[in-house]
């Protein structure tokens, strides 16, 4: 009874992915851009999550861990390479 | 009812919520007008989007392992979401003095490259 | 799994893709080609796991969310500054029809390499219709494998020639990047001129990521996981290190070093020791090969992580663009 739930999330969150690109192709600022990759990590994150449960793959909860904790490295190159110069 | 039908049945509610809440974050993040305002909406989607989504998976998980796992995910991207929304909003340079506020979503670039 | 019908969400991912890879291509700003990028990596992770290769979806995440991603960031953060306003090298006119000519031999070269390729997944794909197909033969063979795991036992005992020439390319490209920017002193900011917000970030993250990087490695033997995964959130914990300050200096150099080659070089000596025990380059003893293949991936493991540090770390330190 949950499996149509967790499809039509599924398809929910795909959507959200998209959505994120107008900021990420729209973003004035550099930051604006990063902020539409870091939401898209973490929605990619939950819908990896809910894609283990519905599928019952557990290897992709892994996929969504690393996802999440490599998107903070993604965060920390930026902002440290924004204090040194070019 | 059964318990199991009652488990599938919250599991459902919360997931569903925190896809309303990913949808809330992603729209704020699109329409919202500034950097800082965005950082709001991203993060009640990193916080309270993927919370949901996680405990009503975490019903459904299984296994304690799996269901762990799962918590990891979301305690990891909580506090780390926290963090850099905070670093981001500071603008001007990442001084150890911390920049403060330059006006309302100017965030400097220290880099010359990366707009 | 490849059984289900697809799904709306199949469509839709498939479609974002082509829809992504080409807004990567043509985006105006760098930065914008470069985040639609990681974008590609974040939607083809999860198309992975839709075709049923959640392998391949994990290495996906890691390698292309994670160090890439990082890389890129960096040296769009610190390249140069854009000068493009109006494009200024499009002169109006006949034009269009000059770009498409200087495009036509690029494309014309993609789409025949596209259409070999293709051939020749479709043609492995048939050969091996004998019973079972390739995974029938794998499967076949895992009892003499030393994992549990089908495609860590391909890659690391089966394949493993291609395993070895893999981290040896990798070893290269460390090599070539050093030797053409290692030179020139670090241009990092100093720890303390950078937040403390971020420094004790970083000191607490790079843990959590030495865990999950050890965890990865070990699923390996039985689901997915392994080697290249594990190496490149391996990666992940030094670069944050490195941002708080407790990375390698120029003291470390040998330590480095050393780290580098003893992933290489353990395979190097499994491969000899194969020659030499069992007559044939890379042959692996059943009986041993379980307690060789760990081994030699967490050594593995190792070098990649430091690999790509290293990578990461010596693009900050030279100029990645004329002044």
């Amino acid at each position: 009874m949950i499996g149509p739930v967790l499809d039509g999330v599924a398809v929910v969150l795909g959507l959200n992915l998209l959505l994120c690109l107008v900021r990420v192709l729209g973003g004035p600022t550099g930051r604006d851009r990063l902020l539409g990759v870091l939401l898209t990590g973490s929605t990619g994150a939950a819908l990896l999550a809910v894609l283990s449960v519905s599928t019952g793959v557990p290897a992709l909860r892994d996929a969504a861990l690393v996802m999440t904790a490599l998107a903070s490295v993604v965060a920390v190159a930026r902002l440290r390479a924004e204090t040194e110069e070019p | 009812m059964s318990a199991g039908l009652l488990l599938e049945i919250l599991s459902a509610v919360l997931v569903v919520a925190g896809a309303g809440f990913f949808t809330v974050g992603t729209v704020g993040l699109v329409r919202l007008p500034d950097l800082r305002t965005r950082l709001h909406a991203l993060t009640k989607a990193d916080n309270l989007g993927l919370g949901l989504v996680v405990l009503g998976l975490v019903l459904q998980a299984g296994s304690v392992g799996a269901a762990v796992k799962l918590l990891v995910v979301w305690f990891l991207a909580m506090p780390a979401s926290a963090v850099v929304a905070h670093l981001m909003s500071r603008g001007g340079g990442l001084g150890a003095t911390g920049g403060a506020a330059e006006g309302p979503g100017t965030p400097g670039e220290g880099g010359a490259g990366g707009r | 799994m490849g059984d289900d019908p697809v799904g709306l969400l199949d469509v839709l991912l498939g479609l974002a893709v082509v829809g992504v890879a080409g807004t990567a291509l043509t985006a105006r700003r760098r930065m914008g080609a470069v985040v639609s990028f990681l974008v590609l990596g974040v939607l083809l992770a999860v198309l992975w796991s839709r075709l049923g290769a959640p392998d391949v979806a994990l290495a996906e995440a890691a390698i292309g969310t994670g160090v890439t991603g990082a890389l890129f960031v960096d040296a769009v953060t610190r390249g140069p500054p854009e000068t493009r306003g109006a494009p200024a090298a499009r002169p109006a006119g006949p034009v269009p029809w000059q770009g498409v000519r200087a495009a036509l031999p690029g494309g014309l070269a993609a789409v025949l390499l596209g259409a070999g390729l293709g051939t020749a997944f479709a043609g492995a794909v048939l050969a091996g219709t004998a019973p079972g197909g390739l995974t029938g033969q794998v499967l076949g063979r895992m009892d003499a494998a030393g994992v549990e795991h089908p495609v860590s036992a391909v890659l690391l005992n089966f394949r493993s020639y291609d395993t070895l020439l893999e981290v040896v390319v990798l070893f290269v490209a460390v090599l070539s990047v050093t030797a053409t920017l290692g030179e020139e002193r670090p241009r990092h900011a100093p720890p303390s001129a950078r937040a403390a917000t971020l420094v004790w970030f970083c000191r607490v993250l790079a843990p959590v990521l030495v865990l999950v990087a050890a965890w990865v490695l070990l699923a390996g033997s039985d689901r997915p996981g392994g080697a290249f995964q594990s190496g490149a959130v391996l990666a992940g914990a030094l670069i944050l290190m490195d941002t708080a300050g407790l990375g390698p200096g120029p003291d470390h150099g040998r330590l480095l070093r050393a780290a580098l080659v003893v992933g290489p070089a353990a395979f190097l000596v499994v491969a000899a020791g194969g020659l030499v025990v069992e007559g044939e380059w890379l042959a692996l003893d059943p009986a041993w090969a379980g307690g060789v293949i760990v081994a030699l991936e967490t050594l593995l493991a190792l070098s990649i992580g430091v690999a790509l540090t290293v990578v990461f770390l010596a693009l900050g330190r030279g100029r990645v663009s004329p002044p």
